[in-house]
């Protein structure tokens, strides 16, 4: 890590505030800290705005147009934007593929691909899961067979987050069918208008429809959107995955975002004409759970400062986060909805997909709509990025070699 | 496992660290604790002075102060080693508490000097029964009586209360105020109940009927070094535990996959490898709670005193829990007395007696907590 010194983080912290009272739109920051995921136009606006500042890719390498922060600055970035409310950005693309690009990608690759994302213009989407290849990814089915300069590809991929925003999609398909199973399979780069390929929203639990499917129906790739090596796609995609596990698996800012919420309004709430947070109980069970939010915390820093790689023990810290942190935004989430009392069994709408319905009146507190959606939606933390049973195995295998 | 993957440390800790380890196995292996446990040994004299030698008791402490200079993190490091290594000797409380205690109190400098050096053994009879872990909740009265103090009552959990050349007495003064004694600790007026902890560690009961003490502090600047030292043995007694989580997991992951039952080996069970992938987690938690706590003994007394108690709340659970199932993961071996793995989660029960349980330590939090909340609010 940079010599950075806790002086020259508040200055930084301090800098960064002052960028987002000056620079996040209030209706975007609004919208950011009600409880639905963010808006396509909010996410790339968002990134649009950090762009012209030079901070919209925080974790990129300078060489690629990043700011080159310190893993602390980095850290402070993230954590006062989450506060303020700003929407999240394209996670597919500036903190997933995006890298893959960077350390796979050709020359043509990163000059077609990484400007766009970096200026916000594009909105990427993952296409790994498939209904029978679940935790068990290698199993997966979709099928990219080679004819002349481009690969036809076959097959149907599931959980896509945010599909319907999407405009390329970054997938996994099986280039050998005869190879072994992480062996055969190959990393691409798909124009979501290309012919043959669909997208279809599925309804969540909560009602909104930001998980779809994608179906590949002899859908022609040129080969020059292959990442890296034929059937080396696998090496790609653990480099992807354990990037995900250890810089967002903990989700830390969220959880104290989640934590700041339920004090603020479990002071608001009454019961017996007294505040919320007065009843002996309740207080008791937000301290055990902001201790160990901070914990988590730490725990994450330590990562940050000291450099975490697969050689020092870092895959099983990612997954040791990732099961952890997600346990926790579920804990939290439940008390979020149970501190609202009567308004957490109303149903409310999700603005971002009925967006008529923003200044709409509605029952209950100003801050009720979108309590329960985060709640449901947070039930998906323990499954997605590879389930928290997974994560366990591989916490077991890492550390005891079982 | 989990130290020669840490990127955490410096050299300087690695080395200390190093140093640990070793006394640890060739020093205090636990066959040679499992010997002194049947003879009824609690502390040996000879094992404390190796670990003065090492110059661990003027470790955190300044060249000023009579110490060695570094840094607590330090301190905790050889704390959890030995927590790990289930030494019997109770380095935080005979060394690292009164050590403290004195240099925050100013003076003493001959007491600190031989705490150091290893030739005085002070005990802190801080505790008593419903104290638990409010070091000014204190019943034991001083009088004055010629020239020095007159210490009549009881105090519980005395670490070291049965070994100690040196006591040091919290006491209240007629005026209501508190006050800390300095004795001999063997004086005819001073008797003991009990005889040891339930982890064969050293600690009974002081009844002082008209025992004569010299008073060397009071007041506030008295009551502020006492929560300051408290803090910082608190935080060192969660280092220890820590170090027994870790222990314990080292114990249980070779025996897992030596132990074969149903023709395999027990770790290939998933349900196993699930149990022991959570105490890893847990682990990691418990020890950055340490490291969070450690950041804080420089802060503000009610901040100091209120992360150091959710640290100790936290800890307490999982290293209560991960010690369990230590025990668990070895069958009815777990409750022998010849395995090491329940050795650590007695020492786990025994820290949770120390300076109040867990439940205490938490609505301590929670209280901090709210006033914070309230602060913000206005």
């Amino acid at each position: 890590m940079s010599a950075t010194t806790p002086d020259e983080i508040g200055d930084f912290r301090q800098e960064v505030r002052d960028f987002l009272k000056e620079n996040l739109p209030d209706d975007m920051a609004h919208r950011g800290r009600n409880g639905f995921l963010a808006a396509r136009e909010d996410s790339l606006g968002w990134q649009q705005i950090l762009a012209k500042k030079g901070w919209s890719v925080p974790h990129w390498p300078e060489e690629h147009g990043g700011p080159g922060w310190s893993a602390m600055q980095r850290y402070v970035f993230d954590e006062e934007c989450y506060l303020a409310g700003a929407p999240t950005i394209n996670i597919g693309g500036v903190g997933l593929v995006a890298p893959v690009i960077q350390a796979f990608g050709t020359q043509e690759q990163k000059d077609r691909f990484l400007p766009p994302i970096r200026n916000g213009e594009v909105f990427w989407i993952q296409g790994f899961s498939e209904p029978s290849a679940g935790s068990d990814l290698a199993s997966l089915r979709t099928t990219a067979v080679r004819q002349g300069d481009e690969y036809v590809i076959n097959g149907q991929k599931i959980w896509t987050s945010h599909g319907l925003f999407g405009d390329w999609n970054f997938m996994l398909a099986r280039t050998d069918p005869e190879a072994k199973k992480q062996a055969g399979i190959s990393f691409f780069l798909i124009d979501v208008k290309t012919p043959g390929l669909t997208i279809r929203p599925i309804e969540s639990l909560e009602g909104s429809h930001h998980l779809t499917e994608v179906f590949y129906d002899d859908v022609r790739v040129p080969v020059s959107n292959r990442v890296g090596e034929e059937n080396k796609g696998w090496d790609y995609t653990k480099y992807l995955l354990f990037n995900e596990r250890a810089f967002y698996g903990a989700e830390a800012p969220s959880l104290k975002r989640y934590l700041a919420k339920i004090k603020t309004y479990a002071r608001r709430e009454t019961v017996d004409g007294r505040p919320l947070i007065e009843n002996c109980t309740f207080a008791t069970r937000l301290a055990e759970l902001e201790l160990e939010v901070m914990a988590v915390d730490m725990t994450v820093s330590r990562v940050i400062a000291h450099g975490l790689t697969e050689r020092n023990g870092g895959n099983a810290v990612g997954s040791i986060l990732k099961v952890r942190g997600t346990e926790l935004a579920q804990k939290l989430t439940d008390l979020l909805v149970e501190t609202i009392g009567d308004y957490g069994a109303y149903a409310y709408p999700d603005t971002n997909e009925e967006p008529e319905m923003r200044d709409m009146p509605h029952a209950g507190p100003n801050y009720a709509p979108g309590l329960f959606a985060e709640l449901i939606y947070r039930r998906a933390a323990s499954i997605y990025g590879g389930a928290n049973e997974v994560q366990r195995n591989i916490i077991a295998k890492t550390l005891f070699r079982f | 496992m989990f130290e020669e993957a840490s990127p955490d440390l410096t050299d300087e800790q690695r080395m200390i660290l190093d140093g640990a380890n070793r006394f640890v196995t060739e020093i205090c292996p636990f066959e040679k604790r499992r010997e002194a446990t049947k003879a009824g040994v609690t502390l040996d004299r000879t094992v404390w002075g190796q670990m003065a030698e090492l110059g661990w008791f003027g470790l955190g402490l300044s060249e000023e102060a009579g110490g060695f200079g570094g840094t607590l993190e330090d301190v905790a490091l050889i704390a959890e080693t030995l927590g790990r290594g289930q030494v019997l000797e109770p380095f935080t409380m005979c060394a690292v508490f009164p050590a403290r205690l004195l240099v925050g109190i100013g003076g003493q400098t001959d007491l600190i000097e031989k705490i150091v050096s290893g030739e005085k053994l002070v005990a802190v009879a801080h505790s008593e029964p419903d104290a638990r872990g409010d070091v000014t909740r204190i019943a034991v009265t001083a009088s004055p009586e010629g020239g020095g103090f007159r210490l009549d009552g009881l105090k519980s959990l005395v670490v070291g209360g049965d070994h100690a050349d040196v006591l040091l007495v919290t006491a209240r003064l007629p005026d209501g105020s508190l006050g800390l004694f300095r004795l001999a600790r063997h004086s005819e007026s001073v008797t003991t109940e009990g005889t040891r902890l339930a982890d064969w560690t050293s600690g009974l009961d002081l009844r002082f009927t008209s025992a004569i003490a010299e008073r060397i502090a009071s007041g506030d600047a008295m009551a502020h070094a006492l929560a300051a030292a408290r803090d910082e043995a608190v935080t060192m007694l969660c280092a220890e535990c820590v170090g027994a989580m870790d222990g314990t997991i080292q114990v249980t992951a070779p025996y897992i996959s030596e132990r074969r039952q149903f023709g395999v080996p027990l770790s290939s069970f998933q349900a196993l490898q699930h149990r022991m992938a959570d105490m890893a987690a847990d682990l990691t938690i418990a020890r950055s709670a340490v490291l969070r706590a450690l950041s804080f003994l420089g802060a503000p007394s009610a901040e100091r005193a209120a992360q150091v108690a959710g640290c100790k709340a936290l800890v307490q659970r999982l290293g209560r829990w991960t010690t369990q199932q230590g025990i668990q993961l070895h069958g009815g071996y777990g409750i022998t007395e010849e395995y090491q793995v329940g050795q650590y989660h007695k020492r786990l029960l025994v820290t949770d007696a120390m300076f109040g349980s867990r439940d205490v330590n938490l609505s301590r939090y929670t209280g901090h907590m709210l006033s914070r909340m309230m602060e913000a609010a206005q």
